[in-house]
């Protein structure tokens, strides 16, 4: 298993937005497959904020291709 | 010349192997075989190598050699020849999935939003352990009649010494005389504690503490680690060599329970580990964590026998005990009972399968993710013949639990015909298992059956008007079941509210009697 790049949609799921126990998952979906979206380093459990900020926007990613993550080694390029 | 009465196959892909590791590491890797050889002989067991892409070993069972090492299909279908034609007692998939597939089989939680449950698919040995057909429908695996490990190898890794020293700890291990009390090292994210608590209290005589993290861990001593039963209910992510505690529901800044790192070499000989840890077992290249392994091949390298654990997101309540926490505690009884990690194994699954009315789509997942990581045919615990001396007492004091912790290692014990006889039992369990199952199919209906407000009513708390709900239909392997007589379960995924955390709920319908409600949570 080697480090792949990617190019597809991040998009950011909120569950019980605006309640103390909003949750944040960020979500990247390619033409083939969709993950979560996780940094590595970053913690596994908690937002990241940065990851975030990409909502909505094409990006090209390099990383680990998990069967639920994508482990994003490197900054996103945006691609929009 | 008659077949061995205790065949084991140690089964991998050459070409592969030598790919990945060189010329020189295959060498390394094959000598090592063959002392492994010499060690399960000395304990009654022909060992027998075969290589998935070997014209000669695949004419021999009547197969044809694997020319894509990926092609999980295929490396199946040989399986299955191998076991018509020799019926080993043992088969150790040598390699992690670069040399040996698993099977990617869809996940039937699987909705298309990854923040429900992110698995598509779930890569599972189940279906080696299965004389059923090669399909990548979970529920279809429902007989398992093979006692399967593996002993995997490092992702991405191409230093065959991760192998090496597993093949080492398998030729050279031992047994215990299993004592009354046998200490537990059980570990459990706090909010699970009572899960875990009823878990180990299901184990037959045993002793320990549930250790809660926080405030346990993940500096655990040596002492601490000493049991040659590890119990771990904890959180666990994909690319992370760290398994976590949780303090509340609603607090998702984890600590450290259990750190690969921390798990040293020599620091765990012979333990064997039951992770109910989403991830536990999954395979990913360890320069994704900084270099650092998992913390299932942590222990495996540190001299463990084997890990019980899953390739995914596993699943269980915070209190009481389902899915993840009974397919765990189903193979430690069977381990303190004497059985090899391997019969454990295939144990478990049966009787997990055998514990319910129907398979719900939560018990199909985790019936394909659990699988061991190990040589199967390695015998932690000496059963019969007395107890460890010294060790007893009701609740096991301390001093019995050190007596118990200084056992001396005893020959494990050695392979007879009475295997055999075994094998032909579960084989016989696994086939009316594969025969009479009722199991949810693999895709929801079109519809839900139930509302949301009915749902509600069921739990007791407000469900969103957004939430999906699906319906699954169950049937026998041979087809649907008469009109009136399906099961059925229905599967929601809600987010979190107050101080609840997001959860997974089933609601599983047997005509006839009132609907079964379980809640459970990622592990």
């Amino acid at each position: 298993m080697s480090e792949s790049t990617q190019t597809g949609r991040v998009s950011v799921r909120r569950v019980a937005r605006g309640s103390k126990s909003e949750q944040i998952s960020v979500v990247f979906t390619t033409g083939e497959r969709t993950w979560l979206l996780r940094r590595a380093g970053a913690a596994a459990f908690a937002p990241d904020p940065d990851l975030a900020g990409l909502d909505g926007r094409r990006v090209t990613v390099t990383g680990y291709e998990g069967n639920g993550t994508f482990l994003v080694t490197a900054d996103p390029v945006p691609d929009d | 010349m008659s077949a061995p009465d205790v065949l084991k196959v140690v089964l991998t892909n050459r070409n592969a192997a030598k790919a990945k590791y060189g010329a020189s590491g295959w060498r390394r890797i094959r000598a090592a075989v063959t002392t492994l050889v010499k060690a399960d002989a000395a304990r009654g067991i022909a060992t027998r190598f075969f290589a998935l892409d070997s014209a000669a070993d695949c004419r021999n069972v009547g197969a044809t050699p694997i020319t894509e090492a990926g092609d999980a299909e295929k490396v199946k279908a040989t399986i299955d020849s191998i076991f018509a034609t020799r019926n080993p007692a043992y088969l150790m998939l040598l390699g992690g999935p670069e040399l040996v597939p698993l099977v990617n089989l869809a996940n039937p939680l699987w909705t298309g939003d990854p923040s429900h449950d992110p698995d598509p698919t779930v890569p599972s040995d189940l279906p080696y352990a299965c004389d059923s057909p090669y399909t990548l429908t979970a529920s279809s695996y429902r007989g398992p009649t093979r006692v399967v490990g593996r002993l995997a190898d490092l992702t991405g890794d191409t230093d065959p010494e991760a192998l090496l020293v597993q093949l080492h700890h398998a030729a050279t291990a031992g047994s215990v005389r299993r004592a009354s009390p046998e200490p537990v090292f059980a570990v459990s994210a706090k909010v699970w504690v009572g899960s875990t608590t009823k878990s180990v209290a299901g184990l037959p005589d045993v002793s320990g503490a549930v250790r809660t993290s926080p405030t346990d861990g993940p500096a655990w001593t040596a002492a601490d680690v000493a049991p040659r039963v590890h119990f771990v209910n904890c959180h666990g992510a994909e690319f992370d060599p760290n398994w976590y505690g949780q303090v509340a529901p609603s607090n998702w800044n984890l600590p450290v329970a259990i750190a690969a790192a921390n798990v040293t070499p020599s620091m765990v000989p012979g333990q064997v580990v039951a992770a109910e840890c989403c991830y536990g077992t999954a395979h990913w290249h360890p320069s994704a964590a900084g270099g650092q392994a998992s913390v299932a091949l942590s222990y495996l390298l540190g001299g463990a026998s084997g890990v019980f654990g899953s390739s995914t997101v596993a699943y269980g309540p915070a209190s009481t005990t389902e899915y993840a926490d009974v397919i765990c505690r189903l193979f430690v009884e069977q381990v303190l009972g004497g059985a090899s990690i391997g019969r454990a194994a295939l144990v478990a699954r049966q009787r997990f399968i055998q514990s319910q009315a129907f398979l719900d789509p939560i018990d199909v997942k985790t019936l394909a993710q659990f699988a061991l990581l190990g040589d199967p045919s390695a015998v932690p615990f000496v059963t019969g013949a007395g107890v460890a001396p010294g060790a007893g007492g009701a609740g096991g004091t301390a001093a019995a639990t050190k007596t118990a912790l200084r056992r001396a290692l005893v020959s494990p014990p050695m392979a007879s015909r009475s295997i055999r006889t075994r094998r032909d039992t579960l084989t016989a369990i696994g086939e009316a298992l594969h025969r009479t199952t009722v199991s949810c199919s693999a895709t929801s209906r079109p519809r839900a059956q139930m509302t949301h407000r009915s749902l509600a009513a069921l739990l007791g708390r407000t469900v969103p008007p957004d939430t999906v709900i699906r319906a699954y239909d169950a049937e026998r392997a041979a087809g649907p079941l008469p009109r009136g007589l399906a099961p059925r379960a229905q599967v929601a995924f809600l987010p979190p509210m107050a101080r609840e955390a997001a959860s997974l709920v089933v609601v599983r319908e047997d005509p006839g009697g009132p609907p079964d409600v379980r809640v459970v949570l990622r592990r």
